[in-house]
């Protein structure tokens, strides 16, 4: 080799040289996959979107909870912001913290319980909102959740029925939501 | 134009993997002749990056909204200023940015005299381990996290920066953060091929300037961090052991031994393993660092959450840690010179390394506390405040006696003045009686300031003995940031756990009396302007029927952000710093004002930018390369 040194050789040389080899041959594969998929145009400008919102409303919710971690409306806060940008393992966190704090927040059960669904851990989304209907034995929402939670996720239809029948048994005014278990129903009987 | 930007990156890349797969055949064969080619190569895909950044900087100046970046990080009403920092608000722009600092470094390098000198064996297996590093930021900004992105119906108008990142502190923090991780490129890169073909004493002496410069910087860019955090998130301190605040303090733990490491083996030719491995960690975690903030692995409540980029970095570590393990072990045989026992100063300087390893641990641990605990936990929780405060407080109590006492023993071993060596020891003990007989609490902070203060007296005496020494410039960079560093300690120690917070709500007219001051809210101020809308309570501060000042804590209102923001105002002093912010106001009522009176809290900043900037002094030229000073 020209000009080059004649310090002793280097063990496993060859072995790093087939390494780096190896890691360039990976980042030129990979660039021509992704590089092909990577998308160059964005379908449409939003004027403004949700998640902007969200940033601007964590810093004084932060500095609450810095100053406080066991302020609890502004650990509802968060979670609302985390619900809203569809983060459900943080929005789920903080509704955790919230339940801990309160464990008598019906709300914060209910809410936590939609996350969980979100998560897809259902077991313990059923468990949030088993105790809801507990606490509120007419919760239209918690029996409609129980029956999706049943059908959807863990493929039950048939306890699925049981949760919207109850459901339909409740006297609501909420007639979209009524209108929803009745559909979800007539399909789970086909 | 911006597909000729994207195009630029591409091509960047496929000249960086063309030149990265050159130097493997080369390295492998052993034949040296392209060499050249490979610096060209390098060239040009610098300055493609430098085109596909000039583009982008154009497109933010100008509010080109067609471009996704430029509609969501700005707005017409935005002043050039933060129009200009808007590159580095997203990842895809800091990821560029990043990029193009390590580029500028390769071509600094490459006109340096280190450069000049190395074997061209050496250069080219340094081209071996730089350009894959380059490529693989390249394929990130081709890939994942692409800034060139445009909009098919652009918006009118732009999203604007968020309000928190409006601020002097957020507009360096980032670009310093990334010049230093960029620099680190280099060291590491020098360390891998100077082993591997047996070159070392040069790369000691050759990345030592390139130390200096990335540790500086990458400790004014965490400093700016706590900065902002002090004066933007109006919690009242400056560091709250956030995921992403730490994410940049754990490379700074491996720099830190690295840079105290290094002047070891450039002394006695020992520890070369250990810093192969720390100059190739502290690169790794640097990468970590991003990794961190970027993935959404832990939560932070300022992270930027998962853009695609989280795999490929993991990766990218992995596979980086295996190459420096492998390299920093199997070196070829040869003589490398023992150490002395702990009583020396080499022993001082692995006990001080061995410290700043484990602060590294220990952070690194808690941070990933809440991914490690989902082993065995359904519910994870992460760990608070009190964990790291209860951990690392001792240790860098520990790290400032050392401090005091190192100068005092010789390289090879023994003090080399035992009696004025105790009186830092007897400093430290009387502040610890003084403390304790007054009944100061917490005792953790006693024995800190205690530490401190032994540091300063250690110093002190050292310029006393040797005032021709102390004149120097390496006295100055050694022993010059330690004294900062004992300054940093001591407004550490008494500004957290000292601190005094009150809260009242006041309507114009009415006050209250704090700490021994009155707290006087005079009147609501209201301005308006095209780009946000400030509320200022002026708050009338004095103390003993003296008017010390106005604080004017603001809440204000951004276009485009529906939700308030506080703005902190401080009543500046070396003492009991005022800090003032408000949550809410309604007609013209605060509800509430919070003061806390932060006793110290400067210190900690004036300590930072003496250790930050004191260093530079042994940034050494050609013609103080070669010789030792006293480090």
């Amino acid at each position: 080799m020209n000009n080059m040194s004649t310090h002793a050789e280097f063990p496993i040389r060859k072995i790093i040289v087939a390494m780096m080899g190896t890691a360039i041959t990976a980042i030129f594969l990979t660039a021509f996959i992704t590089g092909a998929n990577a998308p160059f145009e964005h379908p449409a400008g939003q004027k403004k979107t949700d998640q902007s919102d969200n940033m601007a409303e964590l810093g004084p919710l932060m500095a609450r909870i810095k100053t406080n971690p066991q302020d609890v409306d502004a650990l509802i806060s968060l979670a609302e912001v985390f619900s809203r940008s569809k983060d459900w393992q943080k929005s789920e966190h903080f509704w955790s913290k919230v339940v801990e704090l309160d464990p008598k927040n019906i709300g914060a059960h209910y809410h936590r319980g939609f996350t969980l669904v979100q998560l897809k851990r259902y077991d313990e989304a059923i468990a949030e909102y088993e105790f809801v209907l507990q606490a509120e034995p007419d919760s239209l929402h918690a029996l409609y959740y129980l029956g999706v939670i049943n059908k959807y996720g863990l493929e039950k239809p048939d306890v699925a029925k049981k949760f919207f029948q109850q459901a339909l048994t409740l006297k609501s005014e909420n007639r979209e939501l009524v209108m929803d278990i009745e559909k979800e129903l007539a399909e789970t009987g086909k | 134009m911006y597909l000729f930007a994207h195009g630029a990156m591409l091509f960047a890349l496929l000249l960086s993997i063309l030149a990265a797969g050159l130097a493997c055949i080369e390295a492998w064969t052993e034949r040296g002749k392209v060499l050249p080619w490979l610096e060209r190569l390098n060239m040009s895909s610098v300055i493609l990056v430098t085109f596909a950044s000039a583009t982008l900087l154009r497109a933010l100046v100008s509010r080109d909204f067609t471009l996704s970046y430029v509609a969501k990080y700005t707005d017409s009403t935005l002043p050039l200023f933060y129009t200009v920092t808007a590159f580095w608000a997203g990842q895809a722009g800091s990821l560029l940015f990043w990029a193009l600092a390590m580029g500028a470094a390769s071509i600094i390098f490459f006109f340096s005299t280190t450069y000049e000198k190395l074997n061209p064996k050496t250069k080219l297996y340094f081209w071996m381990f730089f350009l894959p590093v380059q490529a693989f930021f390249l394929l990130l900004l081709t890939g994942p996290s692409s800034p060139f992105v445009t909009l098919v119906t652009p918006p009118v108008d732009g999203q604007g920066l968020n309000p928190l990142l409006r601020n002097f502190g957020m507009v360096l923090h980032p670009p310093l953060l990334f010049i230093g991780y960029a620099g680190f490129t280099i060291p590491a890169c020098l360390a891998l091929a100077s082993t591997m073909t047996g070159e070392r004493r040069l790369w000691v002496e050759g990345a030592h300037n390139w130390n200096i410069a990335s540790w500086a910087l990458l400790t004014s860019g965490i400093l700016l961090g706590g900065w902002w955090a002090y004066m933007e998130l109006g919690w009242g301190g400056y560091w709250a052991w956030d995921p992403v605040e730490n994410a940049s303090l754990i490379p700074w733990f491996s720099a830190t031994a690295f840079l105290h490491t290094s002047i070891i083996e450039r002394r006695f030719g020992a520890l070369p393993r250990t810093n192969v491995f720390l100059a190739c960690l502290t690169l790794l975690l640097c990468i970590f660092a991003t990794y961190l903030v970027r993935s959404g692995v832990v939560e932070s409540l300022h992270a930027f959450g998962e853009g695609g980029v989280a795999l490929p970095l993991i990766l990218a570590i992995s596979f980086g840690m295996i190459v420096s393990v492998a390299v920093a072990l199997v070196r070829p045989a040869g003589i490398v010179p023992s150490l002395p026992g702990l009583d020396s100063k080499q022993g001082m300087v692995v006990m001080l390394v061995w410290l700043l390893i484990a602060l590294g641990a220990i952070v690194l641990m808690g941070t990933l506390w809440p991914v490690i605990s989902q082993l065995w936990e359904t519910n994870p929780m992460g760990v608070n405040q009190g964990f790291y405060n209860t951990i690392c407080l001792p240790l860098f109590t520990a790290m400032a006696m050392i401090l005091a006492l190192a100068p005092w023993l010789g390289w090879k071993g023994g003090f080399w003045k035992p009696t004025v060596a105790m009186i830092p020891v007897a400093a430290w003990i009387c502040v610890f009686v003084i403390g304790l007989w007054l009944g100061v609490r917490p005792l953790l902070a006693v024995a800190a300031v205690g530490a401190a203060v032994a540091v300063i007296v250690s110093v002190a005496l050292l310029a006393f003995l040797q005032p021709k020494a102390a004149r120097s410039r390496a006295f100055m960079a050694c022993h010059g940031s330690h004294v900062f560093f004992a300054v940093l300690v001591l407004g550490v120690a008494v500004s957290g756990p000292f601190q005094k917070t009150h809260e009242a709500a006041l309507s114009p007219g009415e006050n209250f009396l704090f700490g021994g001051y009155l707290f006087e809210y005079t009147k609501l101020r209201t301005e308006k302007k095209p780009e946000l809308a400030i509320e200022e309570a002026v708050i009338t501060v004095s103390k003993d029927g003296k008017r010390l000042g106005e604080l004017t804590p603001q809440r204000r209102l951004y276009r485009n952000y529906d939700h308030p923001n506080s703005e902190v105002s401080t009543l500046f002093s070396l003492g009991d710093e005022l800090y003032a912010t408000i949550h809410d106001i309604e007609g013209d009522r605060v509800q509430p004002l919070k003061v806390s009176i932060n006793p110290m809290v400067n210190w900690v900043w004036i300590g930072s930018l003496g250790i930050t900037l004191l260093p530079l002094l042994a940034w050494r030229t050609r013609r103080t390369q070669g010789g030792h000073s006293d480090e």
